[in-house]
């Protein structure tokens, strides 16, 4: 894969979902010097936001709305 | 579509997790993140594809409540990590975690009835297993 291929598939994934351009940054913000506490802190943080999802999707009116 | 785009991020940044710091803690603290992330993905494709009608209720619901156990296990790794400054006192969380991926990937999604959204969910699965492997393995 060259560089313009790269760039293409990028360009298509980034026009995808907002949540994936969140997840590319955060990659991309990982490699920048972060020290471990940082990390495991964005981590846990990460953690509270699939633990809040879960939670909405798992409320009544939540899962029996949804076709 | 969309799900194609998601699957494929969720691959490539599988593909990237090379770990860019000398530092151990730093290392898996950064592993502990990205593997946190890839759940995140996994779990926001699955709630995408419900929302978009591929995946029964009761699916769902169960699904759901195994993504709220990793959060819970992924927790724990961290504090694991957090306190032992490294991956090597993580064993007993990262086996934890497996074993809920296991059995989301194994189990849980086999009652999703469309095929491609299954494969989808599962691929973004088997990332989330290929980072915590990586913790695994920084761990020995």
């Amino acid at each position: 894969m060259n560089a313009s291929e790269i760039l293409k598939l990028l360009s298509l994934i980034a026009a995808a979902e907002p949540a994936i351009l969140g997840y590319i940054k955060s990659l991309l913000e990982s490699s920048q010097g972060m020290t471990g506490d940082q990390f495991l802190s964005e981590a846990d943080g990460i953690w509270a936001q699939v633990k809040a999802n879960a939670a909405q999707q798992l409320q009544p009116t939540s899962a029996s709305s949804a076709p | 579509m969309k799900s194609f785009y998601h699957v494929v991020s969720v691959l490539m940044v599988s593909l990237l997790l090379t770990g860019f710091s000398c530092d151990k803690y730093a290392k898996a603290g950064q592993l502990a993140k990205d593997f946190a992330a890839t759940v995140l993905v996994a779990q926001q494709l699955e709630i995408q594809a419900y929302n978009s009608g591929y995946i029964q209720p009761v699916s769902h619901v169960v699904i759901q409540a195994k993504f709220s156990q990793v959060a819970d296990a992924g927790v724990g790794l961290d504090r694991a990590i957090n306190q032992a400054h490294n991956a090597q006192g993580a064993k007993a969380q990262i086996d934890v975690a497996a074993s809920l991926l296991s059995d989301l990937s194994n189990n849980q999604i086999t009652g999703i009835k469309d095929e491609k959204t299954r494969l989808a969910v599962q691929a973004a699965i088997v990332s989330c297993q290929s980072i915590l492997d990586n913790i695994a393995a920084f761990a020995q």
